[in-house]
């Protein structure tokens, strides 16, 4: 049987249909498994994105009301603190 | 021997060869071999004759506090080959875990391997991410990709942590003398091409320490590492049988760059779908297929070539015969109607085609490379590759097209409007590799592949037509890799393959959304 733009239309169509059929049948035990593993990555990354955004405004912030000086002291501050020390 | 237990109970060796590490460091690393929630695990511990006494006393207490720990002492120096084999030999478990002596496992990382072992038990190598540690301080997550063989040819990405079938590895022999510094690369390449199944578990599991003198903090403290590596790869390819050859890439230690041979019996048919467009190439006005048609026959010497033009009825025949002048290849036009979307063209040309591969190319894609039809072609000579390739740049040098990142219901140019000089994330755009989907902007594919698929699509519209090829080619099984060192230029509008909201919605109906790229996942 030879090809033909028709017959080319009919397996386009077939794979489509077998990619529905794929989708609906249930999903393997190792796939749910990693999706759940990248889930739990995913959720990491946004709260670690968030934490940073939150910091840059609370900079941006310090930087407009009390200067330099006054933010860098204050960073300084949070990053002794993470390291344990108290002053 | 191996030791029996249920199915889903193997036991893991670890495996480390120890020479002269910090004593604290060394501490820790026991530390984090204890602290394993799983149980099921012995430690093959093979001091390499350490100088200093202190490591060998450290590593005896290790041993008498806890009897699933196996203290093997070498009278001699061996290097890391030589201490690797050691401990192998006294390997019984059915999986060996690859844990250098300075390294630390996260505490459940045996736990999670057991899991996916559960769920996948036909795996044969399984590998992490990782990320680095200095002190306390844990940092540079690599988030890797999924299975990506040909990406594993360019760097030794799966690197930590890594776990290999025991058997797997004795069928290959071992590690190999002679490639002291990348063993375990040629391990991994070893075993993957015997590997029933490989499993990449995206979770962190293993933290790399940076210590001075580790590759972990410079990689260029040790070079013979690197050549060893260029020859694992070569080894590899010679192995794997498709005329494929590998080199160090110059300047960038620790990767490397590799191409397949096109062998002379395989016919070529160079495919453009020509618009009717116009370009100025200096100073002089033409069809702007010319150059692009040109660009590609003037850089190959291989010589089962032919061209098929699917022009619209736009194009006059003096037009054609004017770009056509004087090629030495046979080509064959192919007349569609002037409302003939891009698909129907492509389909068009597909069937006049009678190469084994076609390749088909953007008639604003202008071939720069030397051999760009022998690399593209070539690379299909492997089993298994559906599709490939080049890095197209803008007239900027800016990145165009160099793989699809399809992700979060979104199908992207990977890198797009980057300059050619960046490394991409984790030197992505430095090594060949596996991709989700490839622009049509140029790419080869073997003609009875594209056939079996059904050609180009044609009831989606143009770019998400373009993406659903990849799609496609991926559902039956096919890999589709991107090369770093073809490339090709283009003055095209960059929104011409642009994959918009609607013709993203089409592709989500046809296929699923796509929640994370397998081999861009950050």
């Amino acid at each position: 049987m030879t090809w033909s733009r028709q017959r080319l239309r009919e397996r386009d169509a077939l794979i489509a249909e077998q990619s529905a059929a794929r989708r609906a049948s249930p999903r393997d035990a190792l796939d749910v498994l990693l999706d759940e593993l990248r889930e739990q990555h995913e959720t990491e990354r946004h709260r670690r994105t968030s934490q940073v955004r939150q910091m840059s405004e609370l900079v941006s912030r310090s930087l407009a009301e009390q200067g330099p000086v006054s933010t860098v002291k204050w960073l300084a501050g949070q990053a002794l603190r993470r390291c344990g020390v108290r002053r | 021997m191996t030791v029996d237990g249920p199915r889903d109970r193997p036991l893991f060796s670890l495996l480390t060869p120890v020479y002269n590490p910090d004593l604290s460091v060394l501490a820790d690393t026991i530390a984090s071999v204890l602290a394993q929630t799983d149980p099921g695990w012995e430690w093959v511990l093979v001091d390499d004759a350490s100088p200093d006494e202190r490591v060998r006393v450290a590593l005896r207490s290790a041993a008498a506090a806890d009897p699933r720990i196996i203290l093997i002492e070498r009278p001699e120096n061996g290097h890391i080959v030589a201490a690797s084999n050691t401990g192998l030999e006294h390997a019984r478990g059915e999986f060996v875990v690859l844990l250098d002596h300075d390294d630390l496992l996260v505490p459940h990382a045996l736990e999670r391997v057991r899991s996916v072992l559960a769920a996948a038990p036909d795996a044969d190598y399984l590998y992490s991410d990782e990320d680095k540690v200095a002190g306390r301080r844990q940092f540079a997550a690599f988030h890797k990709p999924d299975w990506s063989p040909t990406r594993l040819r360019g760097h030794m990405y799966t690197g930590h942590v890594s776990v290999l079938r025991r058997s797997v590895i004795q069928t290959v022999g071992g590690f190999q003398p002679g490639l002291e510094g990348s063993q375990d690369h040629d391990l991994v390449l070893r075993v993957a091409e015997r590997a029933r199944r490989v499993v990449h578990i995206p979770e962190v599991l293993y933290h790399w320490r940076l210590v001075a003198g580790s590759t972990a903090a410079d990689p260029s403290e040790k070079p013979y590492a690197w050549y060893a590596g260029g020859r694992a790869v070569d080894a590899h390819l010679r192995r794997l049988g498709i005329g494929g050859h590998a080199a160090t890439l110059p300047g960038r230690v620790g990767y490397y760059r590799h191409w397949v041979d096109l062998p002379p019996h395989r016919s070529v048919s160079v495919v453009i779908a020509v618009s009717g467009d116009y370009r100025t190439v200096g100073g002089a006005r033409m069809p702007a297929f010319v150059p692009a048609l040109r660009g590609v026959l003037e850089r190959t010497r291989h010589e089962r070539v032919d061209a098929v033009i699917a022009a619209d009825s736009r194009v006059t025949s003096r037009e054609l015969a004017v770009g056509l002048n004087g090629l030495t290849v046979d080509t064959h036009l192919v007349r569609c109607a002037a409302t003939e979307p891009l698909a129907g063209r492509l389909n068009a040309a597909i069937l006049a085609a009678t190469g084994d591969v076609v390749l088909i190319l953007g008639e604003r894609i202008v071939p720069e490379t030397d051999g760009f039809l022998e690399r593209l072609c070539g690379s299909l000579e492997e089993p298994g590759v559906g599709l490939v390739g080049p890095l197209v740049l803008g007239p900027a040098n800016d990145i165009r097209y160099a793989g699809h990142r399809h992700h979060h219901g979104r199908y992207d140019h990977a890198f797009a409007g980057a300059t050619h000089r960046e490394q991409g994330s984790w030197a992505s755009l430095w090594v060949a590799r596996e991709v989700s989907g490839l622009a049509l902007a140029a790419v080869a594919v073997r003609r009875e592949d594209l056939l079996a698929v059904g050609g180009v699509c044609e009831v989606l519209p143009g770019p998400a037509a373009e993406v659903d090829l990849s799609l496609k080619l991926r559902a039956v099984g096919k890999r589709l890799i991107w090369l770093p060192d073809v490339w090709a230029r283009t003055d095209e509008p960059i929104h011409d393959r642009t994959v918009d909201a609607a013709a993203a919605q089409a592709l989500i109906a046809r296929w699923g959304e796509p929640r994370w790229d397998s081999y861009l996942p950050d």
